[in-house]
């Protein structure tokens, strides 16, 4: 009966180190805009245009031991900055992403699976210009050793660092070129985003 | 008159791409804080542009007035790395973007000096 009963102990203990009781931890995104670092690409001959923003918002939800998640996250149109005032007009504008009609990008998980080690594998809907896709995103989430966190002054909580670089093509979310811009703006823009997000919120 | 000038805009173009350009790595930075950060982060065999900000895909051949903006980072110093900060309005200037209103110049130089030649050699029959 004792050899049972440490037999179960002894199960029940490894299961608990393991984490396979582990819960879903949320992390949210956007509780400082100097942890978010989001760029958009555009390469022609005239160009290659660098565009940006840092604000963000979302959650990423998961059991980084299963290796399971999800995740979810918008982008105002209105904060992307390209370097000029004029083009930031118009990429806002009706004719290009319509920042008034269409206020924000997003992206919505499907689903989220761990491939090795921190690089995983992240199908969702991204929707921009009003138009869903379904996009694959190779992603890196890394954890924040409670220890680095400390030492870097960052606030209470959990966190993680999320790098997830995919290309889109314009014309698929219904936002055609004007001919005029065309040898000025490529069609598909390459976007990455680094963002950090903790389970404070 | 136009080829001339043709001539001046390609040594000009020429002078710009070989006297003042640089082939870096334009970066979205990060603030000093996230840089540290990174830093503490960082294992061998990952992307160096990263942690300093948020990098294009390839390097781009830029006019660079002063080599004090670029980075050259301690975990690789073959790069050279050059914050552009998009909401400040940071938007230096692209060789690419110099030939690529050289080669239309030029059409137009070109053109205007063959309808020169043509104009000149009607009215001198």
């Amino acid at each position: 009966m004792y050899r049972k009963f440490a037999i179960t102990a002894g199960l029940t203990l490894a299961l608990a180190v393991s984490g396979a009781f582990a819960a879903d931890t949320t992390y949210y995104f956007g509780t400082s805009n100097q942890r978010t670092n989001i760029i958009f690409e555009s390469q022609t001959d005239f160009e290659t245009v660098l565009g940006s923003t840092n604000q963000i918002s979302g959650t990423v939800a998961g059991d980084l031991q299963k290796g399971t998640g999800t995740i979810s996250v918008q982008v105002p149109v209105s904060t992307l900055k390209t370097g000029i005032d004029m083009r930031d007009e118009h990429l806002r504008s009706s004719m290009w992403l319509d920042a008034e009609k269409f206020p924000k990008i997003t992206f919505t998980s499907t689903s989220a699976r761990r491939l090795r080690g921190n690089a995983w594998e992240v199908r969702g809907v991204f929707t921009l210009h009003g138009v869903s896709r379904e996009v694959t995103v190779k992603a890196e989430v890394r954890p924040v050793p409670a220890s680095v966190a400390k030492a870097a002054g960052l606030e209470d909580g959990d966190w993680v660092r999320l790098s997830a670089p995919f290309t889109i093509k314009l014309s698929d979310f219904g936002v055609m070129i004007p001919p005029m811009a065309a040898a000025k703006v490529n069609d598909v823009w390459t976007v990455k985003l680094l963002a950090w997000a903790n389970t404070r919120g | 008159m136009a080829l001339l000038s043709a001539a001046a805009l390609l040594v000009i173009a020429f002078g710009i791409d070989r006297l003042l350009a640089r082939d870096v790595r334009l970066i979205a930075p990060h603030d000093a804080s996230t840089v540290k950060l990174n830093q503490s982060l960082y294992i061998a065999g990952d992307p160096v542009a990263e942690i300093y900000g948020n990098p294009l895909s390839k390097p781009v051949r830029v006019v660079v007035m002063s080599g004090d903006r670029i980075i050259r980072p301690a975990e690789d110093q073959s790069q050279q790395l050059l914050p552009v900060d998009a909401a400040k309005g940071d938007h230096p200037l692209q060789v690419q973007t110099v030939w690529f209103a050289t080669r239309y110049s030029l059409v137009f130089f070109l053109a205007v000096a063959a309808l020169s030649g043509i104009i000149h050699g009607r009215l001198s029959k």
